[in-house]
């Protein structure tokens, strides 16, 4: 007969369910073990060792045979470990773990468990137990000892070892008999607490459910079930009735030589009278089943059993089973995802569920009333409480799905393990962050991917200990697994130093593959093409994981995280490693998001994709956004970030007229990007003087499409590894919204990620953001060639080449420029606060006044007219402030400028450049300022006072010696910068020589290395910096006389500081003319 | 016996008469507010909330590729359900309940347009009306197809 029929479901999900949770630390303990070696930690050897035993014990009831005998042998190896008699090494360690992966097989297949094949576990495990046991013991291994009872009936047979192994440790070894009916269920309780209570009093050795005593459909109504339990315990033979709960003539005390002494005789009695059992159990009840007088044998009593378990009279002693009220306090413990239908809750939260939903049933109560009474105050009083509820209500339910991600990483120990022995590498792994709690649903779907992620560097990124000390890194790599919180969201991030991915040789799939075009592949960032290992067909092909070092299955991960409506991102650097981060949603059901109008229409994007807002006023409009074919871009901060129109995309009514293509592209590339200089004053006197009046300047009618109102609303959204930009209507508030999914006709459609209901009870629709640039065929910058330009010319930003102008107009015919880093402040002036004190323009200024001055002073230009709005542009000149008369408009540019130095030079005027397509005049305030007032400056005056001697030398003696230039090396990458800074330097006594980087100029030292008198050097230059230039000539003692001087355009602290260090002599502001010559003249040889 | 008897729902849709068994219907409502999908299947007009749960609203009009009146104030959703999933049909305007005997019921004629075939399940005439009988299954699971 099949044991299944009478072992009820119940018992057996309650023993698969708490077996799985025995398992689940285990891997964990064992690799503790294998750590700890020699140095048992008892503590955990005992909690793996009960594990097992717990398994066995239920397996034994249950009949599982196989789990048993498996768990039995395990159980040994354990104990041995425990006596110290087995020392854990990796390879016992080894099939243990292999033999739990077993167990923990057999366990979610119980049903076929016992036909499973486990010879090989068995084997190796009993291989264990004998290989460390002295040859005289050795065979009591294979040698079986009879059980038997009083009335000779052998009930086990088991190895002598188990009984030597009880002897070893003074215990008593008792055989017990429970009754399943009558000591058991009619008591109220379960198979498995019964087995639990002995686990807690001693050890089973054996347990046995005697089927054969069942009987067959022939037989008598059976009115028993043996169950046999061969236990070792230290308690006393006098007590152990009582503490098992069991009549005395059931508990047999047997010696070690397996002979039952003591305990009542007549065994036989007790069961075959029922009687006496009533008798001697405290059932106050003719058990219903015993006196039934047509059983199904078949499948008997045990049916009956849960509704004479529910009886209330029949549980006195235990009203809640133990055992569960104990798991409840620690919902961590439930995290398998091989049981996803029931989930653990602290009986703490769920009584602050009840409570909560009192409250809510009291609020209503209140609101009905309130309402039928039509008492307004009470009516909104009751509104309240319900929204307090109601949000205390949703947090509460949102914690009982939250559970630590603990449950996924601890896993991953054994997976490095694993992988480390198996590839020959040693591997660290390191896990930060645990107890960071995430929705049970996504804590579940992690599973899987970082799996994966942690294979791959384990695999694919951490190399052999001999390359790696090759290298110069340590023997063992290291793998840093991550979780923790950052603004509302939970990151992880995988660590490791392995050997990188080569971004170049992935995008060169991507190529080959036809993925990207070629002008694609050109404007890429590293970043994106580090992204494209996230594209399926290039993952999975075989060929790029020899080269990359991953990528298979990488689209799957991608695709797992966008499930869970998280982010990937990877950051590699070649020979140095890989982070690939992933930053998760805290819940799915409800989130964080901005809404926006399109057309009237609302939708949320959700906040995490949001990575910040822009607003482009619309006289700005046309500068700040470009054209690349016949999609939009915006430059933001050297990034371009495509602009997706969200009316058009989604097909929304759209109002754009059809803009003009292709023209001015020259002037286009002329666009307002942040300027790095902060001088806050000018961005504000900026930001206001175009918005107050948008016409001026060159704005011709061909940007129609940008009315005069329509500012532009962006939302820079991240899709994985790269931005683009959501141009909206409007931007509203960030709400927290309930995820609906879509029906399945709308479910296919990219653009969203489903619905949600609004405060208003309409309908609105989240948006995909992935899916919307899919849509918009985005993969990353709309590629074209014009796109690569921009590329390139916003890296460009970031080297010196490019020069932060201020625009402003002396006449309007007359567009003037000074490089904006010299300029203090803009402000606005009215012509008749203008005063004139001894010839001197003035105007009262921060309580002290502001001499004032204008182009058309030194240079034949337009004089400014005085009905217009002026300006004034102030620097500061020497130790002064000083203005400088112009009109409007007002603007700022960074270009790369090509100053013509002849054909408009004049005094104030260092030359000229084309800019916004007007000739526009770049001025030299300090030429200007010295022009007109040569007594302001000393250093002039020590000048001609050293040319007036040197000419009266000369006269004297009467031959002309034309005197000998001092040579400057100056070292500087931008041509703007080095040919106005010649222009400070040259002059009678001086001369410059140029040099474009750190290492021209270090090649030039070499053949030129007594000729100097000083240097002057950029600090960030293509090749070679300042740093490293000067590094190399201070550590050269024939350049020891040489004086260094830094320029730049922004002197930090920090680089101050490491100027020193590697000696240089002198900072100095690039444009600041006055200072950085008072500095030459310092520390000129 | 009563097991062939048969209550339907009927409904106008311009000047044809349709049917829908009334075991299907779970409810019918006036039209709320309707969130419009873009990029959706030309037929579906939207969605709405009912109570909480986001419902596809179908223009049968459109699906059964009759000519659509300009809206009018009869008309209504039927809120049906399939695999668990509500649907909200929209038609011009609701009729009576009839009850009629399932073998009243002819198969649909073989002149029925081929899109419109597909989603008669079959016909039933009386005195003055020639009334179709949907097949809601196929309305509802035909859509996606539609999409392209």
């Amino acid at each position: 007969m099949s044991m299944s029929s009478f072992i009820d479901d119940e018992t057996l999900q309650e023993y698969i369910s708490e077996s799985l949770e025995h398992l689940a630390d285990i891997e964990q303990d064992l690799l503790t073990i294998e750590e700890g070696g020699a140095e048992i930690d008892e503590e955990v050897v005992n909690r793996v060792f009960r594990a097992a035993h717990s398994l066995k014990g239920g397996a034994g009831f249950l009949a599982l045979d196989t789990i048993k005998e498996l768990a039995h042998k395990i159980e040994n190896v354990l104990d041995m470990m425990r006596n110290r008699e087995i020392v854990p090494n990796p390879e016992i360690i080894n099939i243990l773990l292999n033999s739990f992966d077993k167990l923990r097989d057999l366990i979610n297949n119980s049903a076929t468990s016992n036909e499973v094949d486990v010879d090989e576990f068995i084997v190796a495990l009993v291989g264990l137990t004998t290989a460390h046991l002295a040859p005289t013991e050795q065979e009591s291994v294979s040698n079986l000892v009879p059980i038997t009872k009083n009335n000779g009936t052998i009930i086990f047979e088991v190895p002598e070892i188990d009984l030597d192994q009880a002897k070893k440790s003074a215990q008593n070894l008792y055989l017990l008999e429970y009754d399943l009916i009558h000591d058991v269920y009619q008591h109220g309780k379960t198979p498995m607490e019964i087995i639990k209570n002995v686990m807690d009093l001693g050890t089973i050795i054996e347990s046995l459910v005697d089927i054969e005593r069942v009987g067959t459909l022939d037989d008598a109504p059976i009115n028993s079930i043996p169950f046999y339990m061969l236990i070792s315990s230290i308690i006393e033979p006098v007590v152990a009735p009582d503490f098992l709960d069991l009549p005395e003539e059931k508990v047999l005390l047997i010696s070690y030589d397996g002979q039952q002494h003591g305990g009542p005789q007549e065994p036989e009695q007790t069961q075959e009278t029922p009687e006496s059992i009533q008798e001697t159990t405290p059932v106050t009840e003719t058990p219903p089943v015993a006196t039934d007088p047509e059983p199904e044998p078949q499948t008997p009593e045990l049916k009956g059993k849960p509704a004479q378990k529910a009886a209330p009279p029949q549980a006195p002693e235990k009203p809640t089973p133990a055992p569960k009220t104990e798991k409840t306090d620690s919902p961590k413990e439930s995290s398998k995802s091989e049981a996803p239908s029931s989930l653990r809750v602290s009986v703490n939260l769920l009584e602050s569920l009840m409570t909560l939903a009192g409250e809510m049933v009291l609020s209503r109560n209140q609101l009905l009333q309130a309402i039928s009474q039509q008492d307004q105050h009470s009516i909104k009083l009751s509104g309240q409480r319900i929204d307090l509820v109601t949000s205390e209500l949703q947090e509460a339910i949102m914690l009982t799905r939250m559970q630590p991600i603990g449950s996924v990483f601890n896993k991953f120990p054994r997976v490095v393990r694993d992988m480390s022995q198996k590839l020959d590498k040693e591997i660290n792994l390191v896990i930060t962050g645990k107890d960071v709690e995430l929705d049970k649903t996504i804590v579940e779907g992690l599973n899987d991917p970082l799996t994966h992620l942690i294979r791959n560097s384990a695999d694919h990124g951490i190399e052999k200990p001999e390359p790696r000390v090759a290298a110069g890194k340590p023997r063992a790599g290291k793998i840093d697994l991550k979780a923790y919180h950052e603004a509302g969201q939970v990151n992880i991030e995988i660590t490791d130093d392995g050997n990188g991915l080569d971004a170049e040789k992935i995008a060169d799939k991507a190529l080959e593959k036809g993925m990207i075009t070629s002008d694609q592949h050109k404007a890429m960032s590293q970043k994106e093409k580090m992204a494209l290992i996230l594209l399926p067909s290039l993952s999975t092909a075989e060929k790029v994981t020899d080269v990359s070092g991953r990528g298979v299955g990488m689209d799957v991960v991608k695709s797992n995280i966008d499930q869970l409506g998280g982010q990937i991102e990877i950051d590699s650097e070649i020979g140095r490693g890989t982070t690939i981060k992933i930053k998760l949603p805290l819940t799915l059901a409800i989130i964080p998001s901005l809404l926006v109008t399109v057309g009237g229409e609302r939708f949320a994007v959700p906040q995490v994709n949001v990575s910040e807002l822009v607003r482009i006023g619309a006289a700005q409009v046309k500068e700040r956004v470009e054209r690349v074919g016949d999609s939009e871009v915006m430059p933001l901060r050297g990034e371009l970030i495509p602009l997706i129109r969200l009316d058009s995309i989604l097909g929304i009514k759209s109002t754009l007229a059809n803009p003009e293509t292709g023209e001015k592209i020259d002037d286009r590339r002329q666009m307002i990007a942040d300027r790095r200089s902060p001088t806050t004053a000018i961005d504000e006197s900026l930001q206001q003087v175009p918005e107050e009046k948008p016409e001026t300047q060159a704005r011709s009618g061909h940007d129609r499409r940008y009315m005069a109102s329509s500012d532009l609303n962006i939302v820079v959204v991240s899709a994985g590894s790269f931005k683009y930009g959501l141009v909206v209507d409007d931007l509203h508030d960030s709400v927290e919204i309930v995820v609906k999914p879509l029906g399945r006709h709308l479910k296919h459609l990219f653009s969203y990620a489903g619905a949600t209901i609004m405060g208003d009870g309409r309908v609105a629709l989240i948006l995909d953001v992935a899916g919307i640039a899919k849509l918009a065929n985005l993969i990353s910058m709309a590629g074209s060639r014009r796109a690569q330009d921009l590329a390139e010319s916003s890296e460009e930003n970031r080297d010196k080449d490019r020069q932060a102008l201020l625009l402003f107009g002396n006449s309007p015919e007359e567009p003037c420029a000074v490089p904006l880093d010299i300029v203090e402040r803009v402000e606005q002036v009215k012509y008749e606060d203008i005063e004139i004190k001894s010839g001197q323009k003035v105007i009262k200024y921060r309580g002290g006044s502001l001499p004032l001055f204008a182009l058309a002073d030194v240079s034949e230009v337009t004089e400014l007219d005085q009905e217009q709005e002026l300006i004034v542009i102030v620097f500061t000149v020497g130790d002064r402030e000083i203005g400088l008369l112009a009109s409007q408009p007002v603007d700022t540019i960074e270009i790369k400028a090509v100053i013509d130095h002849d054909t408009l030079r004049g005094t104030g005027i260092m030359g000229s450049a084309i800019i916004k397509e007007q000739t526009t005049l770049i001025i030299d305030i300090y030429e200007l300022v010295e022009t007109l007032k040569p007594d302001w400056f000393k250093r002039l005056q020590k000048k001609d006072e050293r040319l007036k001697e040197a000419q009266r030398i000369n006269a004297g003696s009467g031959t002309y010696i034309p005197p000998e230039k001092k040579k400057i090396l100056l070292v500087e990458d931008s041509d703007f910068f080095r040919s106005q800074l010649k222009k400070y330097i040259d002059d009678d006594e001086r001369q410059c020589v140029q040099a474009e980087d750190g290492l021209i100029a270090w090649n030039w030292l070499q053949e030129h290395p007594d000729e100097l008198s000083l240097i002057i050097t950029d600090i960030e230059m293509p090749n070679m910096d300042g740093f490293e230039l000067c590094r190399r000539i201070r550590n050269d003692n024939r350049f020891d006389y040489l004086k260094i001087i830094a320029v730049t355009s922004l002197a930090s602290d920090e680089h101050i500081a490491k100027g020193k260090t590697v000696g240089i002599d002198d900072y100095q502001i690039k444009l600041d003319k006055e200072k950085l010559l008072a500095s030459i003249d310092e520390h000129i040889q | 016996m009563a097991d062939s008897t048969l209550q339907l729902c009927s409904f106008q849709l311009a000047d044809a008469l349709f049917g829908l068994d009334t075991m299907l219907v779970q409810e019918i409502i006036k039209v709320p507010e309707i969130t419009k999908v873009y990029q959706a299947p030309e037929e579906i007009t939207g969605i709405i909330n009912l109570r909480g749960k986001i419902v596809t609203i179908i223009d049968l009009a459109i699906k059964l590729d009759l000519p659509t009146e300009v809206e009018t104030k009869n008309r209504r959703i039927i809120i049906v359900e399939s695999d668990n999933e509500p649907f909200g049909l929209m038609v011009d305007h609701i009729n009576d309940v009839i009850h009629i005997d399932g073998d009243e019921i002819d198969p649909s004629p073989a002149n029925l347009r081929a899109t419109q075939g597909r989603f008669i399940s079959g016909v039933f005439r009386n005195e003055e009306h020639l009334i179709a009988i949907l097949n809601l299954e196929e309305i509802v699971n035909q859509t996606e197809k539609k999409a392209d």
